[in-house]
C-alpha cells in the first residue's frame, strides 16, 4: 500500500466527509472560472471598444500635449496642441514605407457648443476622415448612417434628444479656435448613436468630419491634434510604436499605444480588475474560513484514528502529511471538475451572443459575447489549492500534536 | 536485564481543583518472554501504567526504563520510535482503521519502517495473517469482521513490527468470555513461539490466570500478597 492509496482509501471511505469539503472546492472553482471569464470578457469588450472608438493601437500627438486622457483640456485654447502638416507628412512617408498598417486616421478634437433650433448642449467632438471605419465596430447606430462627408455630424442619443433633433436636422455649431476667435459652422446630422460599452464612462461623443473639426479647431488643412492607427496584430502594436518612435526621433512627436492612453477609462478597467482580484480575494477567504472550520470538525471525527497512529509509532510530521495529501487529492479533484464545469458552462455561453438588458448592459454592451481563456482560467486550480492547503496546515498539525494518550482516553 | 524496569513511579493527574493520585510510587521489573496480567480493579491505575509503560505518557515522578535505556527524558521523535520499533499495542476497542482491509490494517506500521522490504513486509503479514488464523479474511474491512476476528487483527498489527514488548489495555473488554479468553490464548502462543513480552491489563479472573505472573494494583499500588500465586505459575 501506498501513502497515496491510504489517503484514497481514507477519502472514499468517509465520502461524506470528503464531499462536505469537496463542494465548497468544486463551487470555488466554477464561479472562479465563471467570474474570471465574465471580467476577462468585459475587460477585453472594452478595450476593444477603447481602441476603436477612442484611441487607436498607436496614437502620435505633439509633444507635450496632455492628452494621456483624451478627455482632459487644461490651460486655455492657444496653449492647445497640434500635429503640423509637415509633422504629419513625416509620419505619414514613415508609416508608408516601414508599417504596413490597416488603418491610419487624421483625428481633430474640440469641444464645442451644438445648438438647434430649441436647445443648446456643450460637448466634445471627434473629426475624423471619412475613410476610417475602426469606430464603426464599436459605435452602435440607433438611427441614419456613418460620416461618409464634410460637414456631417452623428450625434450620441442623449446629445440627440437634449437638442430635440433627428437624422436630417442642422445643427449649428460653436467654437473657439486655437487662436481665441469664435468661429461657428453647420453640420447635418446624419448619424445618431453610441459606443455601448462606453456608456458606463460617460462617453458622450460627436463624431464629425476631420474637415468640419478642424475649421472649428482654426486648424490648416493638412493639420490634425493626432494620428491614430491600427496594426491589424496586437503582437505587433509594441513593435510597431518602438519603431516609429525611432523614426520619428526629433520631430517632436509622441507615440503612444493605447495602453498608455491613460484617464478614467483605462482607470475604469483597472478598477474591473481589481474588482475581479476583491471578488476573488473575499470568495476565497470565505472559503476559506469555511473549510477550516470544516477540516476541524472532520479532523474531531477522526482523533480516534489519529491517536492510534500517534501510538503505533506515526510522528505528528507524519499524520500531519497523510492528511494535508487527503486534502490535496480531494482539492485537486473537486476543483477539476468545478473549473471543469465552469468552462463548460462558459464555452457553452460563449457560442452564441448573449442580448443582455440593462442596467448589466453598462458593463457589457447590448450584446455580448463570452470569452474563454484556458492561459487565465488554469491559475484557478493552482490557486484553489493552495488556499485549500495554506488553510487546512493549521488545524492539522494542531490535530497532530495531540498526545496520543489524550487521544485513546476519549475513546476508553 | 529487565525489558522492563518502573523504578519508584508516580503518576498525578489534575482533574480541576482535585489532584488524583493515578499511581504511587510503583516499582516493577519484567523479564523479556513473561506473560503479565495486570489486573485490578477499575480506576486502579492499569491503563496508566500501561500508558507509561509504552511511552504514550509521562510519569510525574520515578525512573522508566526499556531494555536498559530510561525513556523519560526521550523526545517526541525517540519516543515515536520506540513505540514503532519495540513496542506493540493492542486496545480494548481494536482501534482499527475503518477503510482498511485487514490485510491494510496490518501492513500500516509498517509503511513507516524504511528498513523492511515490500518483500519482507508482505511476508511478515502474511506469516501473522495466519498465525493468528484470519488466512480467510484478507480482504475484509474491519466492519465485516466479529469482535474476536478485530482483536486478532489488532494482534497481528501489534506484532508485524517484531516488538519485543506487547502492551494490551483490556484486550477482551469488549469481547465475551470464550472470545475472550481465546484471544489471551492466542497471545500467549505467540509468547511461547515468538518469545515476545506480552503485559494485559484485565480485571477478569479467568483471563489473569492464564498469566504467568498477575501485577495486582490497588488504589495506583502494587499489591504485595500475590507472589507465591505467581511462582506456582511459573
Amino acid at each position: 500500500m501506498r501513502w497515496s492509496a491510504l489517503a484514497w482509501k481514507n477519502l472514499s471511505g468517509g465520502w461524506r466527509r470528503a464531499l462536505s469539503v469537496g463542494s465548497f472546492t468544486f463551487l470555488a472553482g466554477f464561479f472562479m472560472v465563471c467570474f474570471i471569464c465574465f471580467i476577462d470578457s468585459v475587460k477585453t469588450n472594452m478595450e476593444t471598444a477603447v481602441i476603436n472608438a477612442l484611441s487607436g493601437e498607436i496614437r502620435l500627438a505633439p509633444m507635450g500635449a496632455e492628452e494621456e486622457d483624451i478627455f482632459s483640456l487644461s490651460g486655455s485654447w492657444e496653449d492647445t496642441k497640434y500635429l503640423t502638416k509637415e509633422q504629419i507628412n513625416s509620419a505619414e512617408r514613415i508609416l508608408k514605407e516601414k508599417i504596413n498598417s490597416v488603418e491610419t486616421v487624421k483625428r481633430v478634437r474640440h469641444n464645442v457648443l451644438l445648438i438647434s433650433d430649441t436647445s443648446e448642449t456643450g460637448g466634445m467632438i471627434l473629426g475624423i476622415e471619412p475613410h476610417a471605419t475602426a469606430y464603426r465596430k464599436v459605435l452602435s447606430l440607433s438611427a441614419g448612417r456613418y460620416i461618409e462627408n464634410d460637414y456631417e455630424v452623428i450625434l450620441t442619443e442623449t446629445q440627440a434628444e437634449a437638442l430635440e433633433v433627428g437624422v436630417g436636422d442642422v445643427l449649428g455649431v460653436l467654437a473657439q479656435t486655437k487662436a481665441g476667435y469664435n468661429v461657428d459652422n453647420a453640420l447635418t446630422v446624419v448619424g445618431i448613436g453610441s459606443v455601448d460599452l462606453l456608456n458606463l464612462f460617460g462617453y458622450n461623443v460627436a463624431y464629425t468630419d476631420l474637415r468640419s473639426a478642424g475649421e472649428l479647431m482654426g486648424l490648416a488643412e493638412g493639420e490634425a491634434t493626432d494620428v491614430i492607427l491600427y496594426t491589424g496584430d496586437p503582437q505587433q502594436i509594441t513593435e510597431v510604436k518602438t519603431l516609429l518612435a525611432t523614426a520619428l526621433t526629433g520631430q517632436q512627436v509622441a507615440v503612444t499605444t493605447w495602453r498608455q492612453t491613460g484617464g478614467f477609462i483605462m482607470g475604469g478597467l483597472h478598477f474591473l480588475s481589481i474588482l475581479y482580484y476583491s471578488f476573488t480575494v473575499i470568495l476565497l477567504f470565505i472559503i476559506g474560513v469555511l473549510l477550516i472550520n470544516i477540516i476541524s470538525m472532520i479532523l474531531l471525527e477522526r482523533r480516534e484514528e489519529i491517536g492510534t497512529l500517534r501510538a503505533i509509532g506515526f510522528g505528528r510530521w507524519r499524520i500531519a502529511w497523510l492528511f494535508l495529501l487527503e486534502i490535496a487529492l480531494l482539492t485537486a479533484f473537486f476543483c477539476l471538475l468545478g473549473v471543469g464545469a465552469g468552462s463548460g458552462l462558459v464555452l457553452f455561453l460563449g457560442r452564441k451572443t448573449l442580448e443582455v438588458p440593462p442596467p448589466i448592459n453598462y458593463l457589457t454592451g447590448k450584446s455580448f459575447r463570452l470569452i474563454y481563456n484556458p492561459v487565465r482560467v488554469l491559475p484557478v486550480i493552482g490557486i484553489i489549492c493552495g488556499v485549500t492547503l495554506a488553510v487546512a496546515f493549521f488545524p492539522v498539525c494542531r490535530a497532530a500534536k495531540v498526545k496520543p494518550v489524550e487521544l485513546l482516553q476519549e475513546k476508553n | 536485564m529487565d525489558i522492563v524496569d518502573l523504578q519508584r513511579v508516580t503518576k498525578d493527574y489534575e482533574l480541576g481543583q482535585t489532584k488524583v493520585h493515578a499511581l504511587r510510587g510503583i516499582d516493577l521489573q519484567i523479564k523479556e518472554g513473561e506473560f503479565i496480567s495486570i489486573a485490578g480493579a477499575s480506576g486502579s491505575g492499569k491503563s496508566t501504567l500501561l500508558n507509561l509503560i509504552g511511552g504514550l505518557d509521562s510519569p510525574t515522578s520515578g525512573v522508566i526504563k526499556i531494555n536498559g535505556t530510561s525513556i523519560n527524558n526521550l523526545s517526541e521523535g525517540e519516543l515515536n520510535r520506540l513505540r514503532l520499533q519495540t513496542i506493540g499495542f493492542i486496545f480494548q476497542s481494536f482501534n482499527l482503521i475503518p477503510v482498511l482491509n485487514v490485510y491494510e490494517n496490518i501492513e500500516l506500521p509498517l509503511l513507516i519502517m524504511k528498513a523492511v522490504s515490500p518483500q519482507e513486509r508482505k511476508e511478515r503479514i502474511n506469516h501473522f495473517i495466519a498465525a493468528v488464523g484470519l488466512s480467510g479474511q484478507v480482504k475484509q474491512k474491519p466492519y465485516e469482521l466479529s469482535g474476536g476476528q478485530r482483536q486478532r487483527v489488532a494482534v497481528a498489527r501489534a506484532l508485524v513490527t517484531k516488538p519485543r514488548i506487547v502492551l494490551a489495555d483490556e484486550p477482551t473488554a469488549n469481547l465475551d468470555s470464550k472470545t475472550g479468553l481465546e484471544i489471551i490464548d492466542l497471545m500467549h502462543h505467540i509468547n511461547r513461539l515468538e518469545g515476545t513480552t506480552f503485559i494485559f491489563s484485565t480485571h477478569d479472573a479467568k483471563i489473569m490466570q492464564r498469566a504467568d505472573r498477575v501485577i495486582l494494583l490497588e488504589d495506583g499500588t502494587i499489591k504485595p500478597d500475590n507472589s507465591e500465586r505467581n511462582e506456582e505459575r511459573r
